[in-house]
């Protein structure tokens, strides 16, 4: 558990609003090297991190495991009388935010203030009395994370956060495995999933398994949640009983959702990468648009389910390769 | 600034769909400056040049749009009335304005209901296009056909004249300016090997664009384009968006794409050097091909440079001189340039 609050934290420590992935590619660059055959950031911002088959072959398949790195925020549009005028980017609580700390993606600190009682992103400002910030700059509140009595981490605006550090975790296991595996840190999912579209175009997967925060349900039983179904993109449903057959296989618990997510990557990745076999999986995420609440027990549990998938997936290809 | 060459593609016909003629004229234009010019399935006219010094290790693209906004008839009724859908125009400008169809170019006219025969009930309704049809002074669908019209396009009639303050006035300035710019680009000595694609379809949703970007794979992109200003009386703070003569807008941001942070500050910092004017967009709102040259390839750097325009996307649209000599020099000074840009990435 410490190693995901201490994953959040550092992950949490800079914005990754719009493409703004620089910082967030040295820290993942820094954790990974020694773990991944290479480490790149393209011009979407999209941070993408390969560990190449054993063979070292060529034309080996590809199995992406994905989830989007940026989050939700404001961007800079105008500037007068020492106020910046902010455009929202991305669904996020928005009345909580009154008074708040905040940082640019200049590194100038300041507050987020509004005069609306219930505003929008548009009726927030950024002031500051530590620097000017350029129109375009990116800005986002000043957060750390917190655990609560009851062991969950709470990080405001939490994002994707806590799947990011669930698939730096996962990227540094020593695994031998017959594909070529990325890890997809994808940017601009809170502009059209932008990021998710170049990285799919670039990569062109055979399997893709897409990871995304649900809201947490009535009904919420604990551990992975393995979803049937997005708004966009046609889930293959022997990849969702893979990840099934995966969650036994490990022990842990999983179970289907019946959550359809608006506006998740998998749509780019099996349009674009001409019918990838896609699947999507997750975590439940309290207080979903504010604070972003969480159970590390089930980050834990989504991990080990997806190191199963990663080895049920090695004896499938393994067995393909063989019957060539 | 080529205001001649400005002026015939503006007042030319190219809706989304049927740029060929505008296309083809643009072809014309540059045959003999260019090392090879092609039209790819979509229509798409893509024109590789030799710069003086070679290849500058990157793919470079500068890239406009030659489709312009306007309207597809697509059918004629019994009585002769020709019924439309816009393209890329707002329903509030239509009733009573003036269109020019197909290439014999009909005059019609879009249909307006007098004043005094509006309900009261209707008065502050908003207008739906669906209830509007286009009169080209036929009162039978033989009529309408006799005269030539088919499943055809119109643009508005206006052409692009002189007005006010050395200001220019007229319909598709989005992007003729974009095609003009490049014209001249391509008939100057540039130092670099570059690419230059004239796409169709931009208004329908960065079609042309996409495919080219897919097929050239630029390293860099350098997208021209007209945007639009929103310096008018009762328009006040960040919704003013940019102004007339502020000379190149240089966005960071808009609907469809983030533009790159490190062009932008070396276009900004090229335009310091050369004594250029720049200024920026306030509003995030719009869309242009820096939307697919972004998100299609995950390897192209873009950047935007945009002519700031009143009432785009109408019949009037107005632009400043002074801001497209702006925009000129600007694009000059950068392709003199871009081989260090390139290099410095």
């Amino acid at each position: 558990m410490e190693n995901i609050f201490l994953g959040i934290k550092a992950l949490s420590e800079f914005d990754t609003v719009g493409n703004n992935t620089k910082q967030a590619f040295e820290y993942i660059k820094g954790v990974l090297s020694p773990f991944c055959d290479s480490i790149t950031r393209d011009k979407m911002g999209n941070i993408i991190a390969l560990k190449k088959s054993k063979n070292g072959k060529n034309g080996v398949k590809k199995v992406v495991l994905e989830v989007n790195i940026d989050e939700p925020g404001f961007v800079a549009t105008f500037l007068k009388d020492g106020r910046a005028t902010l455009h929202g980017i991305g669904k996020r609580g928005l009345s909580a935010l009154g008074g708040k700390d905040a940082i640019s993606s200049g590194g100038i600190i300041g507050k987020l203030v509004s005069d609306a009682e219930e505003p929008k992103a548009s009726d927030y400002f950024f002031v500051s009395d530590s620097g000017v910030i350029a129109p375009g700059d990116t800005i986002c509140p000043v957060r750390c994370p917190s655990v609560s009595d009851d062991g969950r981490i709470m990080l405001d605006g939490m994002g994707q956060k806590a799947l990011c550090a669930c698939l730096v975790d996962i990227a540094k296991l020593q695994l031998l495995l017959s594909f070529d595996l990325y890890f997809v840190f994808s940017s601009e999912k809170h502009t059209a999933n932008r990021g998710a579209i170049s990285a799919a175009a670039a990569i062109m997967p055979d399997y893709a398994i897409v990871l995304e925060l649900v809201p947490k349900s009535d009904s919420h039983r604990g551990g992975a949640v393995i979803l049937a179904k997005t708004n966009g993109a046609l889930l293959s449903p022997s990849v969702t009983k893979e990840l099934m057959e995966a969650s036994d296989a490990a022990g842990t618990m999983a179970y289907v959702s019946a959550h359809t997510p608006q506006n998740d990557s998998s749509s780019a990745v099996h349009f674009i990468s001409e019918g990838a076999l896609c699947g999507a999986c997750g975590v439940e995420c309290d207080d979903f648009d504010n604070k972003g609440i969480i159970n590390p027990s089930d980050i834990m549990s989504l991990e080990a389910t997806l190191c199963s998938f990663l080895i049920l997936t090695e004896e499938r290809i393994g067995k393909e390769e063989e019957n060539v | 600034m080529d205001y001649k060459l400005l002026k015939k593609l503006c007042d030319m016909s190219g809706v989304s769909g049927f740029e060929k003629e505008l296309l083809g004229f643009i072809a014309e234009q540059i045959y003999d400056f260019a090392d090879d010019i092609y039209f790819d399935r979509l229509g798409n006219l893509i024109a590789f040049k030799k710069g003086t010094r070679g290849s500058c290790g990157k793919k470079i693209l500068y890239s406009c749009h030659a489709d312009e906004v306007g309207f597809v008839i697509k059918y004629i009724e019994d009585d002769g009335r020709l019924v439309f859908d816009g393209i890329g125009i707002s329903d509030k400008i239509l009733p009573g304005e003036k269109l020019l169809i197909g290439k014999k170019k009909i005059p019609g006219v879009i249909s307006l209901l007098p004043s005094h025969l509006v309900p009261k009930s209707e008065k502050d309704s908003p207008v739906d296009a669906k209830n509007l049809f286009i009169d080209i002074g036929a009162d039978t669908k033989e009529k309408a056909e006799s005269l030539g019209v088919y499943a055809d396009y119109a643009v508005f009639d206006s052409r692009l004249e002189p007005f006010g303050d050395k200001l220019l006035k007229g319909k598709a300035l989005d992007d003729s300016i974009g095609c003009a710019l490049l014209c001249g680009l391509i008939k100057s000595d540039i130092p670099h090997d570059s690419y230059f694609a004239f796409c169709v379809g931009e208004e329908l949703g960065l079609r042309g664009s996409s495919a080219v970007a897919r097929e050239l794979l630029p390293d860099i992109c350098i997208n021209i384009e007209a945007t639009t200003a929103g310096d008018i009386y009762g328009v006040e703070g960040a919704a003013r968006t940019c102004e007339l003569y502020s000379g190149a807008v240089l966005p960071f941001m808009d609907g469809s794409a983030i533009y790159s942070q490190r062009l932008r500050k070396a276009a900004i910092d090229i335009a310091k050097t050369h004594g250029i004017k720049t200024s920026t967009k306030s509003l995030i709102a719009g869309g242009t091909d820096a939307g697919a040259y972004t998100k299609l390839t995950g390897k192209t750097e873009v950047l935007g440079i945009a002519l700031p325009t009143r009432y785009i996307h109408s019949p009037h649209c107005t632009a400043a001189k002074d801001d497209m000599e702006q925009m000129e020099k600007l694009i000059f000074a950068i392709s003199e340039n871009i081989g260090a840009i390139a290099r410095e990435e």
